[in-house]
């Protein structure tokens, strides 16, 4: 299996501050890659960086070969994200939208595909609602719906379940493991340590811009088991990732 | 990795089309803002007939179509920008494979075209209300004119969005400064305020506006030193604060 992403070296500053210090990963080709860390560790800059919206200091991103930074456009028709706030045009309607973005990522997509699409998102019967109309959970739904429209090789998920109740999360992880058994990648940010265990097939741990721990969620409980950190940090005696996680970050609250 | 795996460029111009419609179908719901753009000028002309014997024709209707360009570049298209960005709209947009350029030049067309139906509309009404009597010759070039005064005000516009980023800033400080250009501009244009004060709007963005309105009334007055100046002026401001707009300008209120 080919790369689909690889990140190398990246750094980037926010003035005297270090927000992503020479994190580098690839991911592969039918992968769901998790990136794990508390608030401020540098996920959000990271994928940033992937999606070319910010520039790193130094550091190489490339998409399905294609350098985010020389051939942006390549790389961008390449990539299907999904940001972590709101970011359509409120007054359109959700068809709109979804014309919108097809437009914009070249899908010819006429109106029962766009029926299908938000059938498919459980949208269709909001579709002539405006989208500062819609719920919490109908705008990550529609967010998804527009970030799969042209169906990329590579989806970025920024904390994609956040508000979403038991059953949408659990219908979004069941989607994900769809596109990835279809070929297509996808990398997320998470909080949620079980959405972590559940859908990622590896997961890296990120703290002060570095990555601290890359590998699949139960070959990392099985790596820091024994770590007395993280023994500290376990509850009722079984290690969970998330004992993992506190383990290797710390247990201090992060702003 | 599947060659069709790999998506391809779509069509700069599909995507510019698309993205105008988007914006165009926006400005259409958020009308009530092109109501107000026009509802400036209108009361001015409309309170200045009595004018119309003192200052003539030309300088009425001229300088009632110039407060209303700062209506459009100042507060209508510094507010939506500001708050576009806030959303993550442009993040969103940015983060498809469309040149940046696009994005912008997008909102300007459609800013533009609200100018030009201001300047129809407020022509129309000088005609039905003040009896001032335009040919066609002198409608076409009033819109040139409001267009090319137009876009120095939006580049005024684009100016204060690339230096103050919070909405409700940017909202405060578009009033703050189009108070000032349009009344005091307005007033002290026709030496209400005194002679310094004459010189100084004269050679303000509003004065000079002025001056290619009154020229596009009076065509045979087009290539006349102080109109040929006035023009250079004009482009001028439009050419600067475009240019340090747009250098400046941060596409997420975040960073």
């Amino acid at each position: 299996m080919s790369d689909i992403l690889e990140v190398s070296d990246l750094h980037i500053r926010y003035g005297d501050i270090v927000a992503v210090d020479g994190v580098s990963f690839s991911v592969k080709e039918g992968e769901i890659f998790g990136l794990l860390g508390p608030n401020g560790a540098g996920k959000t800059s990271t994928l940033s960086a992937i999606e070319g919206l910010l520039q790193p200091d130094s550091g190489k991103v490339e998409i399905v070969g294609f350098n985010i930074f020389t051939h942006p456009l390549h790389a961008r028709a390449n990539l299907g994200v999904q940001l972590q706030s709101t970011s359509f045009q409120q007054d359109l309607h959700i068809e709109e939208i979804l014309d919108l973005y097809a437009g914009l990522y070249g899908v010819p997509l006429n109106i029962p595909e766009a029926d299908a699409l938000l059938e498919s998102m459980h949208l269709l019967d909001h579709k002539n609602k405006r989208a500062s109309q819609l719920s919490g959970g109908q705008q990550q739904r529609l967010s998804l719906a527009v970030a799969t429209l042209h169906n990329p090789p590579l989806l970025l998920l920024d904390e994609p379940t956040t508000g979403l109740d038991p059953q949408s999360r659990r219908q979004l992880w069941e989607r994900m493991e769809h596109m990835r058994d279809s070929g297509r990648s996808i990398v997320l940010t998470t909080h949620s340590m079980e959405e972590a265990g559940a859908v990622c097939d590896r997961v890296a741990i990120i703290d002060h811009g570095k990555i601290i721990a890359t590998g699949n969620p139960q070959a990392l409980i099985e790596t820091y088991k024994t770590d007395k950190d993280v023994i500290a940090a376990s509850r009722r005696g079984q290690v969970t990732l998330e004992d993992v996680f506190i383990g290797l970050t710390g247990k201090e609250v992060r702003a | 990795m599947d060659k069709n795996f790999i998506k391809p460029i779509p069509s700069v111009t599909e995507a510019f089309r698309t993205l105008l419609r988007a914006d165009f179908r926006v400005q259409w719901r958020q009308r009530r803002s092109l109501i107000m753009s026009i509802i400036v000028p209108v009361i001015f002309l409309i309170s200045w007939k009595s004018l119309i014997p003192v200052i003539g024709a030309a300088s009425v209707l001229s300088i009632c179509m110039a407060v209303g360009l700062p209506a459009v570049g100042l507060m209508g298209y510094s507010l939506t920008i500001a708050r576009d960005r806030e959303r993550g709209i442009f993040q969103r947009l940015r983060a498809a494979p469309v040149p940046t350029w696009i994005i912008m030049s997008s909102r300007l067309i459609v800013q533009l075209s609200v100018i030009a139906i201001m300047a129809l509309v407020t022509i129309a009404i000088a005609g039905w209300v003040d009896k001032i009597s335009v040919s066609t010759l002198n409608i076409v070039l009033l819109l040139v004119a409001s267009l090319i005064g137009g876009m120095s005000f939006l580049a005024i516009g684009q100016f204060i969005v690339a230096f103050i980023q919070g909405s409700e800033a940017v909202n405060s400080a578009a009033r703050l400064i189009y108070f000032p250009i349009a009344i005091v501009g307005a007033l002290g244009s026709i030496g209400l305020f005194g002679k310094t004060v004459e010189n100084i709007v004269q050679w303000s963005p509003l004065g000079t506006t002025k001056v290619l309105l009154i020229a596009a009334m009076e065509p045979s007055t087009i290539f006349t030193q102080s109109v040929l100046v006035a023009l250079a002026v004009t482009l001028g401001y439009g050419i600067v604060f475009a240019g340090i707009g747009i250098r400046y300008f941060k596409w997420t209120g975040k960073q």
